[in-house]
């Protein structure tokens, strides 16, 4: 199980990358119990969200599942790679993988979110 | 009741299969990705451990003429070393199980769906008993392994690790490797492929034989994920979701599995009904708009939104890159062309029937 350095990490399986912006996409653990990825549905670029609302979902040869913003922002970019290469998820989760970019709105939300450590012991609980 | 294991099941973790259940058996869905899995079952080889599949030995004075009676194909016709894959009706016409028989001599060797072994047991052990038929029926299920041989190399491989008489080897039919090691010459998939029958005692040794000679290949261990892939390309149906005991052969539109012409088996009356007041549901192909892939149960509606039936089995095909679905219509707008809804969690999806089989190639060769 991969698990990166810092990184930030929320219940629902997202990663964060703090750039200025935020890159946001789903952790290694979360591709796996999906298998394989075949369709995503990405968020409207532009969309103003709230952290845990539902921005899109995952459809794998198993289950489908659903996305929750990690952060309260504005979505200023997704990855568009998505709609022709969904393996990209399972391939490369926390690089070409990633899903979208979010313009945060309160830096409070990130002292909520789980470092490598934290999120480590929160899988062991799943 | 306890999950059942196959018999090399820690080998499998240990190979990394990803574990599931189906049909209370703990299974492998993959080892390394369905996606890989499958291709690998197209383009050289895949191997499978379907150990979990019902195996019963019949045999008896009587056996032969049973299976004409309990089934709907004229088995009595197949000659030794054949089998073919046929229905046991119940006494409404509606299917028990879909299972491949093969003929030994004067025993028989009948492989079913996982999901309705027990079933099948106490179905033909009632009739059995009931209707004092010289016949007896062995489970044989844990006492065997059972590997796939799935693709294009399948049949190299075969040649190369058994040496038995090989040409002129067709499909539905099996040579005897050793006794009570059998090698079928069948696939649950469009592709050619074999299956191979042992005692437990020699499955773990074959077993190694087989993934070292697939690995060497460029082949794949292959899990449960991309079986079923694979045999719903092929438009093969699986127990629990085409086949029931309320879906009768002509709802499945596999008519052509019914031997009209013996005297009597169980189920005829109430399919020759069928066959002259029509079918209450027909099995259609489905190729749904957009990559949301339809599951198990979802209704379907008309466009107007009337209720019309509901999804068997629905998968992506990595193939053809479309969303497939099966399901069972209403035979009124089960018509090719017809373009109806499905109800997913929280969206509507657009279908479009199409023909079946998704591909040729199948049950009734």
């Amino acid at each position: 199980m991969n698990i990166p350095d810092g990184l930030l990490y929320t219940r629902e399986h997202f990663w964060v990358k703090k750039e200025g912006v935020v890159i946001c996409g789903i952790t290694d653990y979360a591709q796996n119990e999906l298998g394989d990825v075949v369709f995503v549905e990405l968020p409207d670029v532009g969309k103003k969200v709230k952290k845990g609302d539902r921005i899109g979902e995952v459809e794998s040869i198993k289950t489908v599942s659903y996305l929750y913003a990690p952060l309260s922002g504005e979505v200023i970019e997704v990855n568009k790679e998505l709609d022709k290469k969904p393996e990209l998820i399972n391939q490369s989760p926390y690089g070409e993988g990633w899903i979208c970019k979010i313009q945060p709105e309160n830096e409070e939300e990130f002292k909520n979110l789980m470092n490598k450590e934290e999120y480590e012991a929160f899988l062991k609980t799943q | 009741m306890a999950l059942k294991k196959l018999p090399l099941s820690d080998f499998h973790r240990s190979l990394g299969a990803r574990m599931g259940v189906f049909s209370g058996w703990e299974m492998p869905l993959y080892y390394r990705s369905i996606r890989e899995e499958y291709f690998s079952c197209i383009n050289s080889c895949g191997l499978f451990d379907i150990s979990h599949l019902g195996k019963f030995f019949l045999r008896g004075k009587e056996v032969t003429s049973f299976l004409d009676y309990a089934t709907c194909r004229q088995v009595s016709k197949v000659k030794e070393g054949k089998g073919k894959y046929t229905f046991f009706l119940n006494w409404r016409g509606g299917i028990v199980d879909g299972t491949t028989i093969f003929r030994e001599k004067e025993e028989w060797i009948l492989v079913s769906n996982a999901g309705a072994r027990e079933k099948l047991f106490h179905w033909l052990d009632y009739l059995i008993k009931n209707q004092k038929w010289e016949v007896e029926v062995e489970d044989v299920t844990e006492k065997k392994t059972f590997f796939a041989l799935q693709g294009p190399q399948a049949q190299q491989i075969v040649r190369q690790l058994f040496p038995v008489p090989n040409d002129n080897w067709p499909k539905f039919s099996f040579r005897q490797f050793s006794p009570g090691f059998r090698i079928i010459h069948l696939a649950f998939s469009r592709e050619d492929g074999f299956e191979i029958m042992s005692d437990v005692s020699l499955g773990l040794e074959w077993w190694k034989k087989l993934v070292e000679e697939v690995e060497r290949r460029g082949g794949a261990l292959c899990g449960l994920g991309a079986r079923d892939l694979l045999r719903f390309e092929a438009t093969f149906p699986l127990y629990g979701q085409e086949i029931d005991e309320t879906t009768t052969p002509l709802e499945l539109g596999r008519e052509d599995l019914i031997d009209w012409e013996k005297d009597d088996f169980i189920g005829k009356k109430p399919l020759l009904l069928e066959k002259e007041e029509g079918s209450k549901k027909k099995l259609v192909g489905l190729e749904i708009l957009g990559r949301r892939i339809p599951r198990y149960g979802y209704p379907l509606y008309t466009k107007e939104g009337m209720p019309c039936g509901y999804v068997t089995s629905g998968n992506y095909s990595f193939s053809w890159h479309k969303v497939l679905a099966l399901g069972f219509v209403n035979p009124i707008y089960g018509v090719e062309g017809n373009t109806l809804l499905v109800a997913a969690p929280w969206t509507k999806l657009e279908a479009r029937i199409i023909g079946l089989p998704f591909a040729k190639g199948g049950l009734s060769i």
